[in-house]
């Protein structure tokens, strides 16, 4: 990489860049004095949470500002030309051509009403029948496999990931000097990410395309980047390459960041995930000197001056006084940052809270009147399809699987959110209705849920307090009184301040928001408390601190724990068992200790294969899946799974139902394969690709 | 896309209550000039509607017999009509008059609208289904053919043209309040509440209608405007109150014959009309931004 920087110019050359955002008569900069480069044929890694500034560096970059945003000061030169001074109708003629712009959401970012093909090719200029053949040309590229079919449709009846392969196709199509990658898969499903960001890596290599990836996921980071900017607060506060960075981050914000993730195979008895104390000032607050001090667990006197950028060699910068002490390893914000948990002792599991026997949960489709009056039988949605199961006092059960698997109707036919089709459910020793009405006060009491959009999960218009005091009145029947203080007792389990009680929740950030809803869920001791991604839609310094707290209130209260995530290092740290979920039936079911480890179910080696991991240096092999999941309407008959597997053995598969197989160590496996036969190609992929994860 | 640009509000301070949201709700309509104008007429012909009466120099009704259709004098500021009352006078009583009326019409029909809204909405099924059927059927008639209609069957009479705009604005505030409980009803937090054992009447107005009053307020003024303009639309049309009171359509519609030689008569309560419609207009606009700006 260095190679590079000798001597080649860079092709974007960003030199104090301060860009700054109005608010009435006042202006507050969301982006500050920052500089980078992007050297030809690189990828240059833009990573932070929200409110960092890395989507105004972007957007100021690309000189796409909204009308409050202007540039206060800097330079932006792209291939030697100064962006700054460009009129409109220049700057016009500057996208597309020469910066090409991966949006974060495919879907809006297509015209609905226009063929894709006509789409790809708008931009281009070309004559009608050319026109067609490029866009198939192009399409063809991005390995999109029929694209013929794929050109002659519309936006929405292709999926997700065939839609994003289309605007990297168009994106690329002009051969633009920079492409600039805005979370291009962060709306996506792990596994169809990990295809995209595939086809990423494939075509910036082969094409020697500069390229700006902006992403808050430091595993995608690790994948694809050669380089990587860490941005807080609108300041740049390290840059590196991305191998140095992820092995000695010289910033303590880095460093908390790449710890407070927990990588695949971590559990809660292995690590203690450590989140970032307290949260990113708001962008009309700049407290003086180093502005990660407040949150930094090493500051001392002299971080009350403001850092400047430190030169640490040739292609490293960091932002923090101490960043040779930290480079020697005399002090680390690893140690110094209080773990939040401790890890936890092998524990017991009690008696089962929960039991599920063969439960199905079916959504009629709609038919048509000709349907209707013929009563011709409903066709179904098969949602959950005969899971049976159970969780214990005080166990964690984790449930993952891609969107449209099930998991989150199957949370809600337990809630009694949605009613059930078939099958039983017990609630510790008694039999438990499907659907509310028919379920009294004391069970309500004992099953709760955790939602997915903190900013959904409490009333805009309620303050917290009122929220909070309501399951004490409803539930338990106590005064508004004594609701009030036990309310208060809620919010300081949950480490906020008593105060609380008297704000709106447009006043807190997601991560408080969501302490709140978990707050409410334990409010009334559930036996049972369900959280359905609870953390997917927060930051990363925030996720591990609610991590942590849910697993110290659920041992304080001795519940049961159903988790539901996509995303299987989360769950395999949290949780105790792990169930994976495809197409509304259960795949395999194991300790978590041993899902990570071979014979698993093919499903599960792929999903695994799929997430991108924490170390550059890894080679990871990953298993692709083909395309996303059907319509569980379809399900054929046989294994879900068959359409899709990579270990897809023939006939029987279709045709016969599998067996569940146990392993030794107590997994179980809903698949054909011989147990030692998956085992020992699996185990052999492993060692053949599996790099080192230490930390 | 803006996820940086996350403007906090002032963390420090706690949730506005009552009195004081209403005061801020205030203050934010004042920053804007249009909707600063819009408020201070309404709340003007407010002011003019409970005390005008007691400071105009002369009854609505009284007759000042040697003084008909006179231009506008010392005496007479807006000069007097054809049966020689004091324009002035009755420009003000009749701000009381329609403004009472419509008022009362738009909170009534406020009050049955969002209550049939908020359980047809939060319900649904048939009774949404026949509900909103019977509103649409309602809806498909002309606002002034359906009071015709209502009128002529009642008799023309306050209480009469009361019930005529509750029968007419009932179902828009139905419908309004109905659209936003749909969204508000699949949210997570509604969810919460049925999962913590509220009872329906609990969720439907301690969860639902919360998020659906911004709207409400909006429609409410709104509503105000058009039941002004219908109230003196009848009262023009002779149809809705009957002389001698001073209902500023029968102001126009008595005065209109006369109106080359007092043409004042005639235009003093057309002006009114036009500036308080103006006025509450302005007001309901200034409160729909205040509310899509996202503050409360």
């Amino acid at each position: 990489m260095a190679a590079f920087r000798e001597h080649k110019n860079p092709i974007l050359n960003v030199e104090h860049l301060t860009a700054a955002y109005r608010q009435g008569n006042d202006s507050h900069d969301a982006v500050r004095d920052v500089s980078l480069k992007v050297y030809p044929g690189e990828t240059l890694g833009l990573v932070g949470e929200s409110g960092s500034g890395k989507t105004t560096l972007l957007l100021a970059i690309m000189r796409y500002l909204p009308p409050a945003g202007f540039l206060r000061a800097g330079t932006i030169e792209l291939d030697g030309q100064d962006l700054c001074s460009l009129s409109d109708s220049e700057i016009r003629q500057v996208w597309g051509k020469q910066i090409a712009l991966v949006p974060q959401d495919p879907q809006s970012s297509l015209n609905p009403s226009m063929r894709v093909g006509d789409q790809l090719t708008e931009a281009l200029d070309l004559a009608q029948t050319s026109a067609k053949s490029r866009a198939i040309e192009l399409l063809e590229a991005v390995h999109i496999k029929d694209p013929e079919r794929v050109a002659d449709s519309y936006p929405h009846q292709i999926s997700g990931g065939m839609q994003q392969r289309v605007l990297i196709a168009m994106a690329l199509s002009t051969d633009p000097a920079l492409l600039v990658l805005d979370e291009p898969t962060t709306n996506l499903d792990v596994t169809t990410q990990a295809e995209i960001l595939e086809l990423i890596r494939e075509q910036v290599r082969a094409r020697g395309t500069t390229a700006l990836y902006v992403t808050h996921n430091l595993g995608v980071v690790a994948k694809l980047c050669d380089r990587v900017a860490v941005m807080y607060a609108g300041e740049l506060v390290e840059s590196a390459d991305t191998v140095r960075l992820y092995r000695t981050p010289l910033h303590p914000y880095t460093q908390g960041l790449l710890d407070s993730v927990p990588i695949i195979g971590e559990t809660k008895s292995s690590v203690r995930l450590r989140a970032i104390q307290g949260q990113i000032p708001p962008i009309d607050e700049h407290p003086p000197g180093c502005i990660f001090a407040p949150r930094c667990p090493i500051a001392i006197d002299i971080c009350m001056e403001q850092p400047p950028l430190y030169v640490v060699d040739s292609g490293r910068r960091t932002q923090c006084h101490r960043w040779e002490t930290l480079q020697t390893g005399e002090v680390s914000a690893r140690q110094m940052s209080p773990a939040i948990s401790q890890p936890a002792q092998k524990h017991v599991a009690g008696a089962p809270v929960i039991t599920l026997e063969s439960l199905k949960v079916h959504f009629p489709l709609k038919r048509s009147l000709r349907e209707t009056i013929s009563r011709s039988p409903a066709e179904v949605v098969k949602a959950v399809d005969g899971v049976s199961g159970e969780v214990s006092r005080g166990d964690t059960l984790g449930l993952v699987g891609e969107s449209g698997s099930g998991k989150t109707t199957l949370a809600r036919a337990v809630m009694g959110l949605v009613d059930t089709t078939g099958g039983d459910m017990t609630l510790i020793s008694a039999a438990l209705p499907s659907g509310l009405p028919g379920r009294d006060l004391d069970t309500l009491r004992s099953l709760q849920m955790v939602f997915q959009d903190p900013d959904g999960a409490l009333n805009p218009y309620l303050t917290i307090g009122e929220s909070l005091r309501r399951p004490f009145i409803s539930l338990l029947g106590l005064s508004r009184f004594q609701a009030d203080a036990e309310a208060k007792k809620l919010l300081s389990a949950v480490h906020l301040p008593e105060n609380f009680t008297r704000r709106l929740p447009d006043q807190l950030s997601g991560g408080e928001k969501q302490r709140v809803a978990i707050a409410r869920a334990f409010a009334t001791n559930p036996d049972l408390l369900i959280c359905d991604e609870p953390v997917s839609s927060l930051d990363v310094s925030v996720q591990a601190s609610i991590l942590n707290l849910l697993n110290q209130l659920k041992v304080a209260n001795q519940s049961g724990m159903i988790f539901i995530s996509h995303d299987l290092a989360v769950v395999g740290y949290l949780a105790d068992r792990i169930a994976v979920m495809y197409s509304g039936k259960l795949m395999e079911v194991g300790d978590s200790e041993d899902l990570f480890e071979p014979p698993y179910h093919p499903y599960t080696e792929a999903l695994i294969s799929a997430i991108p991991q924490m170390d550059p240096e890894a080679e990871q092999e990953h298993i692709p899946l083909g395309e996303t999941l059907q319509s569980p309407s379809t399900t054929p008959g046989g294994c879900p799974f068959h359409s899709r597997c990579p270990r897809f053995l023939g006939n029987i598969c279709i045709q016969v139902t599998p067996p569940w197989k146990a392993t030794s160590t107590g997994k179980r496996i809903y698949c054909h394969i011989p147990l030692d036969e998956l085992g020992y190609s699996q185990t052999r992929r492993l060692d053949l690709h599996h790099g080192s994860q230490d930390r | 896309m803006l996820d940086d640009h996350n403007i906090k509000l002032d963390k420090e301070n706690a949730a506005p209550l009552g009195g004081q949201r209403f005061l801020l709700v205030l203050r934010k309509l004042y920053s804007r000039p249009a909707s600063a104008l819009g408020t201070s007429i309404f709340i003007i012909f407010i002011f003019l509607a409970v005390f005008g009466p007691l400071v105009t120099p002369y009854t609505a009704t009284e007759q000042i017999s040697n003084a008909a259709l006179q231009s506008p004098s010392a005496d007479h500021w807006f000069g007097t009509d054809n049966l020689g009352r004091d324009v002035f006078s009755r420009v003000i009583v009749g701000a009381r008059e329609i403004l009472l009326l419509a008022g009362l019409g738009t909170l009534l029909s406020v009050i049955f609208g969002t209550s049939l809204g908020l359980l047809s909405g939060y319900r649904g099924g048939w009774f949404d289904e026949t509900l909103m059927r019977f509103f649409d059927s309602l809806l498909a008639l002309p606002a002034m053919l359906l009071a015709l209609l209502l009128l002529g069957t009642l008799g023309p009479s306050t209480n009469s043209i009361l019930i005529v705009l509750v029968v007419v604005y009932t179902p828009i505030v139905a419908r309004v309040t109905r659209s936003v409980v749909l969204d508000v009803k699949n949210k997570a937090y509604v969810e919460a509440a049925r999962l913590q054992g509220e009872s329906t009447s609990r969720i439907i107005f301690g969860e639902i209608l919360p998020p659906v009053l911004p709207t409400l307020a909006v429609e409410s003024a709104l509503r105000f405007s058009y039941a002004i303009f219908l109230v003196a639309a009848l009262g023009f049309l002779g149809i809705g109150v009957q002389p001698p009171n001073p209902n500023w359509g029968l102001m126009v519609k008595e005065t209109r014959n006369f109106v080359s030689q007092s043409p004042w008569a005639l235009y003093s309560p057309v002006i009114a009309i036009s500036i308080t419609i103006i006025g509450v207009n302005l007001m309901a606009d200034g409160l729909k931004q205040l509310l899509e700006s996202g503050d409360r």
